[in-house]
């Protein structure tokens, strides 16, 4: 059966994920050097107690997916589309490495048009002006009227 | 009379010029927020922090409760009409909403909702108003021990009460703890979970968490899921003005979702999801044509709107007089307050009396605002329903980017805002409830601090909050929290079994 397949891998990803979770908190726990005088109230309390549910709650998803029991971690559709995933992360990682060397205008117009063709938008030419004149018009309230900073990359000259 | 005094004062500092806009600024952005899909009062206020930190605080905060109240009202226009709730508090409204557009009583639909709305949020800001200064004067006996318990009682609500199951509920809270625990820890200067990026020194900052899980995690999702993209928008059929038939079957449902909407409000249990639930089943125990349920009953519009308006001004209760947030907006306005040096508390009830007290005053102005915003107007934001999925999302997504940035003018911001967006996304997926998460960051730290403090005051002894009785009293609570789940199955499952056991005979 493909949907219980499916169902338990998630189950077991996000319960080993909440596992990893903990190991990274305890792992970075291990180099804190907390005075003697605070042993009993210190900053480590919080952390290891995370640790535990964690841990707790990693276990329990992984028993509930595996048995099959209701509180199994499965996704609330069969029916998924991947595209608008991909769009937005595309858009994302282009705003994180373009922002500063091309500037807003360009990279907020690749973000927009990337999430748009992620949603399965089937008009381009539309997406893309829209594109432009919405970044260029958030630009120009933003830096003119707010007085909030953007990088103008590229177009540093023009606008 | 004290809180009429101060409230007069407060209605002088709310019926300024400037505050009116302020006003009618928010109760109209938050209306347009509560209608469109994808955008909530969470999201918006984290979005527009950077922006509104040179403003004067009494303005902003004006703004920020009115787009609070306005979210409510909006959201029900969405639900009514598009079947999909522009809010969590909403879903109910869809039910019976949506059938009623259908057959064309959309109208009627819509007018219950907004005058349901308008009189559960009038009512739940009186209340507010003399039950605040009740709270700030028990507040004033809180020492850390008791914070803490009270607190420890807010989680455990959170995680209980807001999600399919307990267990997820903890998983998220526990996912914001974590997150809050990022950065140098205030009492001793360590390091935590920062692994050497300078970045992470001063931890992450709320909104670029508020808008990932809020902004990127909701669009991945939408977008995920093709049956939720195109939804088929039902036009608003009928007359505004409600028959005598209609006025007669909302009246009471309106009343009794007030009186079951506003407590849920102000104890820490979950914010509006579940009274408006709560409000639904009554409504449709009451009727005595429940077979209507379903189809397009009245009340079953009336009695949950009312009942999601009264909760919001619930939550501004224990928000105000003792700083704790009950739902994500509240986690998010909390920061706000932060953001202006103020800690909300017994103390703001008299360090910034004329602050609390026009923010108060300015509800009432506020609700009555929205009731012609969105009855005679409601034409014009129907409009809106139309605009394509693709060109809403990426422009939620282009602001939300361009919030995270101006924080810090760092792009590591927006890989935080990626990874958490991404986070978002997996626990909207696997349904794992979001607002735990937002409700353990921001508050995950003071609780952590009053924690500390308490054990600092009694030099380590952690009897300290099991001998101070509010602190017993709250703990005893949390465990009632989490045992009555277990009971009220135990409790149902016998009932089945009587039934059966009588059906049988």
């Amino acid at each position: 059966m493909r949907a219980s397949g499916a169902r338990s891998k998630a189950g077991f990803f996000v319960g080993l994920g909440l596992i990893a979770l903990a190991a990274v908190i305890g792992f970075d726990m291990a180099r804190m050097q907390v005075p003697p005088n605070y042993a009993s109230y210190g900053p480590q309390i919080f952390p290891y107690l995370s640790i535990v549910v964690l841990v707790a709650a990693g276990l329990y998803f992984l028993w509930q997916t595996a048995t099959g029991k209701p509180d199994s971690i499965r996704a609330d559709s069969d029916r998924s589309d991947w595209g608008g995933v991909i769009g937005i992360s595309v858009g994302l990682l282009a705003q994180v490495f373009l922002l500063e060397p091309l500037g807003f205008v360009l990279s907020a117009a690749i973000l927009f048009f990337a999430v748009a063709w992620g949603f399965r938008s089937r008009k381009p030419l539309r997406d893309a002006i829209i594109a432009i004149l919405l970044s260029l018009a958030t630009y120009l309230v933003f830096t003119r009227l707010l007085n909030l900073q953007l990088p103008p990359g590229i177009l540093k000259s023009v606008i | 009379m004290d809180a009429l005094d101060n409230l007069m004062a407060g209605f002088a500092t709310a019926l300024t010029l400037t505050n009116l806009m302020w006003s009618l600024l928010g109760v109209t952005l938050g209306t347009l927020i509560g209608i469109l899909p994808g955008i909530g009062p969470a999201l918006t206020i984290a979005l527009l922090l950077p922006v509104t930190a040179k403003l004067d605080a009494t303005g902003a905060f004006i703004m920020f409760a009115g787009l609070y109240y306005g979210a409510m009202y909006g959201s029900s226009t969405t639900s009514i009409l598009l079947n999909t709730p522009g809010e969590s508090g909403s879903i109910i409204t869809a039910l019976e909403g949506n059938k009623m557009a259908r057959q064309g009583r959309g109208a009627a639909a819509l007018a219950t909702a907004a005058i349901g709305s308008f009189i559960a949020g009038t009512i739940g800001t009186v209340l507010l108003t003399f039950l605040a200064p009740v709270f700030v004067k028990l507040a004033l006996r809180f020492g850390p021990a008791e914070y803490f318990a009270l607190m420890v009682f807010a989680f455990t609500a959170a995680s209980a009460l807001l999600g399919s199951s307990m267990v997820r509920g903890i998983a998220s809270l526990i996912l914001g703890l974590v997150i809050g625990l990022v950065g140098i820890d205030v009492l001793t200067g360590q390091t935590r979970l920062y692994f050497g990026i300078p970045a992470l020194l001063d931890g992450i900052d709320i909104v670029v968490v508020a808008v990932g899980l809020f902004a990127v995690g909701e669009a991945m999702y939408i977008a995920s899921r093709p049956e939720l993209r195109d939804s088929e928008i039902s036009a608003v059929k009928g007359s505004l003005w409600m028959t005598r038939e209609e006025w007669r079957r909302s009246w009471k449902p309106w009343l009794r979702g007030t009186a079951l909407g506003f407590p849920f409000g102000v104890l820490p249990a979950g914010g509006t999801e579940i009274p408006t639930f709560l409000s639904y089943f009554l409504e449709k125990k009451l009727s005595k044509k429940p077979e209507e349920f379903g189809k397009g009953a009245i009340e079953g519009v009336a009695g949950p709107e009312a009942a999601n308006n009264a909760a919001v001004a619930g939550v501004l209760v224990p928000l105000l007089t003792l700083g704790l947030p009950t739902s994500a907006t509240a986690a998010i306005l909390l920061v706000a307050f932060q953001q202006y040096g103020l800690q909300p508390g017994p103390l703001l009830f008299s360090g910034s009396s004329t602050l609390v007290w026009g923010l108060i005053a300015s509800l009432y102005i506020g609700n009555v605002m929205l009731l012609v915003l969105n009855l005679p107007l409601v034409g014009l934001w129907v409009r809106l329903l139309k605009i394509p999925a693709p060109l809403l999302y990426g422009g939620i997504l282009v602001f939300s980017t361009v919030g995270v940035y101006s924080l810090n003018r760092s792009t590591v911001d927006l890989v935080l805002l990626y990874i958490l967006g991404l986070l978002g996304f997996v626990m909207r997926r696997y349904d794992f409830p979001i607002a735990p998460c937002v409700i353990g960051l921001i508050l995950g730290p003071i609780a952590e601090q009053q924690f500390r403090r308490a054990l600092q005051i009694s030099q380590g002894d952690w009897s300290v909050f099991v001998t101070h009785p509010i602190s017993v009293f709250f703990l005893v609570l949390a465990i009632l929290v989490f045992a009555t789940p277990f009971i009220l199955r135990a409790l149902a499952n016998r009932m089945a079994a009587n039934a059966e056991r009588s059906e049988a005979s």
